[in-house]
Parts: C-alpha cells; structure tokens; sequence
C-alpha cells in the first residue's frame, strides 16, 4: 500500500510539514495515499508520524527537523553512515530519548513530546537493541514473558502459552528454559525479537539487530525478519545488510545530515539514487564489498 | 594456605612476561633469547606432585612453630598462661558470657536483616531517575552522608542514650533498641553505597530492554536491574556481614549485657583477662567460617564469570 508514497523525497526542506499541524488528516502526504492503487481505504491513518524531529547530545545535532511517516504494514529501513543517527531516531519514536523539538504521533496520538502514559505507549511497541540484551538472570522463557506478565498483567498460564506459540515459530522450542549464556547470538537475537514480539506490538523496531553477531549467524535472525515482513508487520529497521534492505523493504530512508535525504523503494534507492551524497554512500558500500 | 603456593608452572611463566614488557619490542626480545636455555630447563622439568603439599606443610610449621618458642621461651610465659588463658576462670566466666553471647547473635540476626532491607530501599531511592523523584534522591543522599560520617561508636552513644532520655512515646525507649538502631543507620549507610554499586554495574542497555517493554521506573528495578545488582554484589555483602558480627559488640558500651560485657564484669571482678579469651573465642567462632563462607562463594563467583565471558 505504501508503494508508490516513498517516492516524494521526505526532505526536511521539501516538506512544509509544520510542526504546529497536530492533525494528521491535513497533512500534504494524505492526498497522494488516497490515489494510491493498492490502497483499499481511502485514508489510513500513519502508523508512526514524526514531524520536523530535532535532538542534539551536547552540542552536536543529530536529528534536525526529521520527517517520517511510517505506515501500517511498511517495512521501512533505515541506512546511513555510522553515527548518522539510525540509533537515536529509533529510541526517540520508543521514547527512551526525550525531543528537542518537534513531534511524535503513534496511531494518531502525540506521544512526544509530553506524553502522558510513555509505558502505555512503549507495551504496543517492540524494540530490539544492537548489542545482545536479553536478561541474563531470566531464562529464555522469563525473559519472554517478563512485560506480558508485569506491563501487561496477562495471567501466567496464558503468557506461557504465548511464549511457547512464538518460540515454536522461532525454532527455539527446545530452548525455553536456556539461560542466554547458554545460547549463540543468533539466538539470542531470535529470542529478543520474540520478546519484542509476544506483546502483539503495533510496531517493531529493529535496530541494526545482525550487526554484533558472527558472519554465520546473520542468516537465521534476517529470515526471522523477513517472514515477519511477510506476516504483515511493521517495521521500522536500522539496519546495515543492504541485501535485507533490497528484498524486504517497502521503503529505504538514507539518513544524512540529520534528516532522511533521500527514501524510495529498494530499487529507486539502490538503483538509480538522485543525490550526490547518496550515490557516494552507496558507492562506499560497493567498495567495502557490502552491496 | 595452599592459595598462596603459585602453582608448579606459573613461577617460570611469570617473570619471562615480565621481562619482555619492561625491555621494550625489540631488546625484550634480544635478552629473552640469552636466556632461553634455562628457561626451557625449568619449563620442561615440572615440579613433582608432592612439591605443594609438602612446602605448604613445611612452611607453616616452620612459621607456627618458630613464634610459639618464642613465647614458650619468653619469661612471661606463666604470666601469659595465669593472666589470660586460666582453665578455671574460663568455665567460670563461661556460662555468663555465652548467656551474653546468645543476645549478640540476636542483635546480629535482626540488624542484618533490618540493614539489607534498610539499605537496598535507600539505593533504590538514590538511583530513581526523574525530576519527580528529586527529593528522593536528595533524602537518600543525606542519610549516606550523615549516618557515613559518623564514627560509629559516638553514634551509639549519641542514640543509645540520647535518645530514651527524651521520653518520646510512640517509639521504644529501650537502650538496646536504639543501640541495635545506630548499628542499623550506620551500615546502612554503607551497604546502600555497596547496592548502588552493584545497580551501576548492570548495562545501560538492560534498563532501556525493561523500560521498552513497558515496565516502569520501578518494575524495571525489581525485575531486571536488582537481581543482577545483588548478585553482583554479594561478596561485598558477605563482607559487611562479618565485619557486623563484630561491630555488635560496641553497643556494650550502653552497658546492654552482651557477652563483651559480661566478659568485662568478670574481668573487673577477678583481675584477670580470661574472660575476654572466652568473648574471642566465641567471636571467632562464628566470624572464620563467615569469611569462609564468604571466601568460597567470591571464588566460585569469580569462577563463574570467567567461564561466562571468556
Ligand atoms: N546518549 C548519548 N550521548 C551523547 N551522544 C550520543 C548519545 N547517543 C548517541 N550519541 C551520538 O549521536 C550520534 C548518532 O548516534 P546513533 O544514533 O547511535 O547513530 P547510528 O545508530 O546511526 O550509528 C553519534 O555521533 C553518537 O555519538
Ligand atoms: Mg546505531
């Protein structure tokens, strides 16, 4: 559905999409929703929206007046050198970071800045970290079922049950009651993207999920993604394997400068990209043999 | 003991890294050369099975028994056996002072409890992020500073006396309550530092984990970040634990009739220092297998985290 709206570039220049707008009924991208073909309903309301998103550590900027609109089934991916902010974006729209200025909407509800309830908002949000995070002193099925039992309250017969269903989908039945030392990262992966899972979250963030693993292990945690992908959900993902990008993504953003400078479909991006900063992106890629 | 015996290769090992460090990459190497013939030597040849037993033996009785001639040979041998280790006034001072002993295992039992939950409740509050909980945090860092910087003996005495004098009604006026009180602040003071240690050493990223799955400020606390904490910390627990064994013995000076002050009426009453033999005795007692206990579990601790990362 969301095929042929990546197309008009999300530049923050380009876009009077002003911060004061709290209505995203109004917001220019709509139109072109509506015309699009593959779209069954007229309207559908963005997923996640971010309107002209600053934030700064200190006194170096890192997202200046971002604009995103992530819609409900997009498998968006985020590319960009390191330290271009894939990282800090994703763990604004999860509010573990506060905004400078500018505004979050998540199913159509401000979340940021101000928000009244963040735990309400981060329960229909999955997240998974870089570095292996699950914890330690649980074991794979405690870890799975640490936030439906205590942010969700769901009775412990019914959370198992959840657990098993994911962890079975995962091919990690046989692990359920591992301590993640005993796991490889690629399981480890797994089991923490079932945990950002088992909560029926409205939205998945990956970030750069395959990066800390061994060679051999990136495999097995990118197929997990892709049937996720296949299963409807979506997905916000920081990621480094271009390949991934290129299959599975309805849209790839390349962040440079703080804001999305160019995003399109997988092809437009990585086949004929039309910046200069883009093309020299890319072009790094190719001679680090990772496109 | 057998501890502070290297093991039969380490010696050789040892020095030679030492060697190429301090000489620089190229001399290290130059002078490490010169010396490889006996450095293999003594590589090759590996020290028999019997060489860290049998040293460790020889050692010690060589050591014990050297001091004990001293004494067995100094003149006040007999003033040393009369004076402080008299068979007779031991199992007369004895009944009284394990009497005494009893209430200090008492006081130990209920202010370590009172002390971990104390402490870990003050930790927690110094560790609340937020503007909301500021005053918390404030609260928590007063009563670290304040119970911390007082000698803890002047806080029992402060407390001990001070405080039923007052006659304040609805709480105990008892001396053994606030004596036991003042050795409660006081090492919670510590031990709150010893718990925040450990919350400061689990990940950042542990916590973004629990918050991102919607547990509160709270839940993430007791779910993800303490059980890790603590378990981070317990040989640091272990050890304020046997130095508290110790400590109880402080509140005798409000006159409470543990054993230390039983020991020391009977003191005063026969001129002679047995007594205080029998109060160590029992001390020791229960404080070696405590660092036993706490010896063992660092170790097995430490084991089990090299085994994990390595
Ligand atoms: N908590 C923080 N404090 C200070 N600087 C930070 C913090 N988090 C990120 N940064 C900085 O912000 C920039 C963007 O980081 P990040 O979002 O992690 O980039 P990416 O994920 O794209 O590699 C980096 O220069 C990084 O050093
Ligand atoms: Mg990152």
């Amino acid at each position: 559905m969301s095929s042929n709206h990546g197309t008009h570039g999300e530049n923050a220049s380009q876009e009077p999409n002003a911060a004061e707008d709290a209505n995203p009924d109004s917001d220019p991208i709509a139109p072109q929703d509506l015309s699009s073909p593959s779209d069954p309903i007229a309207f559908q309301e963005p997923m996640v929206e971010l309107v002209s998103v600053w934030k700064s550590f200190g006194d170096k900027e890192v997202l200046r007046g971002l604009d995103l609109t992530v819609q409900e089934g997009d498998v968006i991916c985020l590319i960009g050198a390191s330290g271009c902010g894939k990282s800090t974006l994703l763990r604004c729209v999860n509010l573990l970071e506060t905004l400078d200025r500018g505004s979050i909407y998540f199913i159509g509800t401000e979340i940021a800045p101000g928000v009244v309830n963040d735990n309400a908002v981060r329960k229909r949000m999955g997240i998974v970290f870089q570095s292996l995070n699950l914890f330690p002193h649980l074991n794979v099925l405690e870890n799975m079922t640490l936030g439906l039992r205590v942010a969700h309250r769901i009775s412990k017969a019914t959370a198992l049950e959840l657990a098993k269903e994911w962890l079975a989908r995962f091919n990690l039945s046989d692990k359920i009651s591992e301590y993640p030392e005993r796991l490889s990262g690629g399981q480890q992966q797994r089991v923490a993207i079932g945990r950002a899972m088992i909560g029926s979250p409205d939205l998945l963030l990956l970030d750069e999920v395959t990066s800390a693993l061994d060679p051999e292990l990136v495999g097995e945690v990118l197929a997990l993604m892709k049937e996720l992908a296949a299963g409807g959900t979506t997905m916000l993902v920081a990621t480094h394997e271009m390949g991934f990008a290129k299959e599975v993504a309805s849209r790839v953003c390349f962040i440079h400068g703080g804001v999305i400078h160019e995003s399109g479909r997988p092809e437009e991006i990585f086949g004929s990209p039309r910046t200069e900063e883009t093309q020299r992106f890319l072009a790094r890629l190719r001679e680090g043999g990772r496109l | 003991m057998t501890d502070l015996t290297p093991p039969s290769a380490l010696p050789s090992i040892g020095p030679s890294r030492r060697r190429n460090g301090s000489g620089g990459f190229g001399g290290g190497r130059q002078r490490q050369s010169s010396q490889d013939g006996r450095q293999q030597s003594s590589f090759g040849k590996s020290r028999p099975s019997w060489y860290v037993p049998v040293v460790s033996v020889a050692s010690t009785m060589l050591v014990v028994g050297t001091a004990s001639y001293f004494i067995w040979q100094s003149n006040s041998r007999q003033l040393v056996e009369q004076q402080f280790f008299n068979r007779e006034k031991f199992w007369d001072s004895f009944p009284d002072v394990v009497g005494g002993f009893w209430l200090n295992i008492q006081m130990f039992v209920v202010a370590e409890i009172a002390i971990l939950l104390v402490a870990l409740l003050v930790a927690v509050m110094r560790s609340l992020r937020g503007p909301e909980f500021f005053p918390l945090r404030v609260l928590s860092v007063i009563f670290i500073d304040l119970f911390r910087g007082f000698p803890l003996i002047l806080l029992i005495l402060l407390l001990g006396f001070g405080v039923p004098t007052l006659g304040i009604s609805y709480v105990p006026n008892g001396v053994l309550f606030w004596g036991v009180t003042a050795l409660v602040l006081s090492y919670s003071a510590y031990t709150a530092e010893v718990y925040r240690s450990g919350i400061e050493s689990v990940s950042e990223s542990q916590r973004s984990s629990a918050r991102s799955l919607g547990l509160t400020q709270g839940q993430a606390m007791r779910y993800a970040i303490l059980p890790q904490a603590v378990r981070n910390v317990i040989p640091a627990l272990l050890n304020g634990l046997v130095s508290l064994q110790k400590d109880v013995a402080l509140v005798s000076v409000l006159g409470i009739r543990e054993s230390v002050r039983e020991a020391q009426i009977e003191v005063a009453r026969s001129f002679n220092f047995t007594p205080y033999m029998v109060a160590a005795v029992l001390f020791l007692l229960i404080s070696i297998p405590l660092a036993r206990l706490s010896d063992w579990y660092t170790k097995r601790d430490r084991e089990r985290r090299t085994q994990t990362y390595v």
